[in-house]
This record gives structure tokens, C-alpha cells and sequence, in this order.
């Protein structure tokens, strides 16, 4: 399945390399791999495969699920075909918020032998986390794959559940003692330094 | 407001607005496999059918054949959808439609 995707996109990427560079001179990416050479000057063929090296899919996925032996696999593949295994820790995430969740994740020391609704509350915990970033909404859909069955798929009260308990217990707080101490310390030092 | 002396009103030098732009794309997406090898996806947007969603109009996730499911995110999501329909298809050709055609997973 991996090489499938893989294949996908690098068909893609050479379409969209096509169509941004050699689409002007109306040629297609197997003609300019055939002939580029003799059609163009060599600062020309090289200026032009120049920008298709440049060219990359701004998007990133995260392809998972189940092979023949029912193994489950995570599989990031880049906008540029790269693709990286997460088999091991278990984990990964995507998007502007993935520093976010993956930092939570790693925190939480997640890993394969993390039982279910665990691993469904740091998947939820990180995901929470990750609403700092940038184009991160609130609304947060979880999904279970369970190996030869439909995949799970759960109400909002669920969520809502999940999102108090971690509000009330788990989320993050700054200690607003902690913070005048440090404040009296940075006066008197500073005072000391006059 | 008009452009000044030699600016073209229609200049070529504006960047092409992305989908990214309007906030969509740029989101999380979630996978942590549990200890029976269940796998938990998260993501902040629904699971949806085609091309549009109920709520949102962005796919964020969507099974791609048998029990692989992709999510994904970026800038410029736009070539996301083919690249889903053609791995499906492809596999479709290598393993056959039937086996691995598991349409009622989409929602």
C-alpha cells in the first residue's frame, strides 16, 4: 500500500511539475526527459530542471491501517514522495499542529503496548494540545481501526467528556505562586546589580 | 487606491492565494497504535463522503482501500483527493475491486 501511495504522489508531483514549468513551451515531463537536452541551452535544461527539483505538493499524509498479517502500520508520507515509518513508537502526527500533539504524545511515553482507551486519551490529549497552533479547530472527530472490523466511530458526548476531564485535571497550568517568586528574585538581583 | 508609476494594476507579483489562506489544510491529524493493534485516529475534522462534508468542506480523512485509511494536511491540499483516487484505483486493478472495496466505511 505504501508503494502504491508512494507512486501516487510521485505521479502527481511530476504532473504538477509539468504544468507549473514546461507547460509554457507545451511539452510534457517524458518529452523533456527525452529531447530537453537538444531543445534547450544548457542554461535553459538547466535552469528548468532546476525549478522541477523545486517543485513539492505542500501537503503531507498520514496513511495508516492494516496489512495481510493484520499489522498495523503508520506510514507519513511528504508532498515530495518521502515516506517515513512509525511502526515504532506507534505514533505520528501531521499538520501545524503536529509539534504540539507529538510532543504530548512523547511525553505520555506512548507506545504499541499502550492499552486502547490510553492510547485513545493521549490521541485525544494531543490532539487537544495541538489547538494552539495556527488553523487548529476545536471540533475533534476519533476514529477506532480495529483489525477485521468496521472501524469505531463515536457521539460528541464522548469527546465532551474527554475534553472536561482534561480541562479540570490534565491540561497544562501555569503556578501563579511560582511566578512571584521569580519575580521578587529577578527585583533583587537586579537591585543587587545597581 | 491606484498603483503607482509602473506597477501594473494587474501585477503578476502577488502570491496565488492557497487553500491554506482561508484555514483549511492547515490542521492535525493524529495515529497512535494501541497494545491489541488497534489503531486511534484523531483529527479536528469529520470523516466525510466525495468530495464535501456535512459541516466542514474539507475531507480530512478517508479510506483508501480495505483497512488503510489516509489522513492528511498541508498548505495547498488541493492534489490530495487524486492522489487518494488514484492509490485506489491502482490497488483496485492490482487486488481487484471486490476484496477491497469497503465503501461502507465511508461515512
Amino acid at each position: 500500500m505504501k508503494s502504491v501511495f508512494k507512486a501516487a504522489i510521485q505521479r502527481q508531483l511530476k504532473q504538477r511539475a509539468a504544468d507549473d514549468v514546461l507547460a509554457p513551451f507545451g511539452i510534457t515531463m517524458d518529452e523533456f526527459l527525452a529531447k530537453g537536452r537538444k531543445q534547450f541551452t544548457i542554461s535553459m535544461f538547466q535552469s528548468l530542471c532546476e525549478r522541477i527539483i523545486a517543485t513539492e505538493l505542500k501537503c503531507d499524509f498520514l496513511l495508516f491501517g492494516y496489512d495481510n498479517d493484520r499489522n498495523p502500520h503508520i506510514v507519513h508520507l511528504t508532498g515530495n514522495g518521502a515516506d517515513y515509518v512509525y511502526d515504532k513508537p506507534g505514533f505520528w502526527a501531521i499538520g501545524s499542529g503536529a509539534y504540539s500533539a507529538l510532543s504530548m504524545l512523547f511525553f505520555r511515553q506512548q507506545n504499541v503496548l499502550t492499552e486502547l482507551p490510553e492510547t485513545f486519551y493521549h490521541a485525544c490529549e494531543a490532539k487537544f494540545m495541538a489547538e494552539s497552533a495556527i488553523g487548529v479547530g476545536k471540533a475533534t472527530f476519533p476514529y477506532v481501526l480495529i483489525p477485521g472490523q468496521d472501524p469505531l466511530r463515536f457521539d460528541p458526548g464522548l469527546i465532551f467528556q474527554v475534553r472536561a476531564a482534561w480541562e479540570i485535571k490534565a491540561k497544562p497550568k501555569m503556578p501563579t505562586e511560582i511566578l512571584k517568586v521569580i519575580a521578587s528574585t529577578l527585583h533583587k538581583n537586579r537591585t543587587h546589580r545597581n | 487606491m491606484t498603483p503607482g508609476r509602473g506597477v501594473s494594476r494587474y501585477s503578476t507579483t502577488m502570491r496565488h492565494p492557497r487553500p491554506a489562506d482561508w484555514g483549511f489544510g492547515v490542521t492535525v491529524c493524529v495515529v497512535a497504535i494501541s497494545t491489541d493493534d488497534e489503531i486511534v485516529a484523531v483529527s479536528d475534522q469529520m470523516l466525510t463522503v466525495g468530495d464535501f462534508g456535512q459541516d466542514d468542506m474539507m475531507i480530512k480523512m478517508d479510506f483508501v482501500f480495505a483497512e488503510w485509511a489516509v489522513m492528511f494536511a498541508g498548505d495547498d491540499i488541493t492534489p490530495c483527493l487524486p492522489i487518494i483516487a488514484d492509490a485506489r484505483k491502482t490497488m483496485e486493478q492490482l487486488v481487484g475491486g471486490e476484496k477491497g472495496s469497503l465503501t461502507h466505511w465511508r461515512t
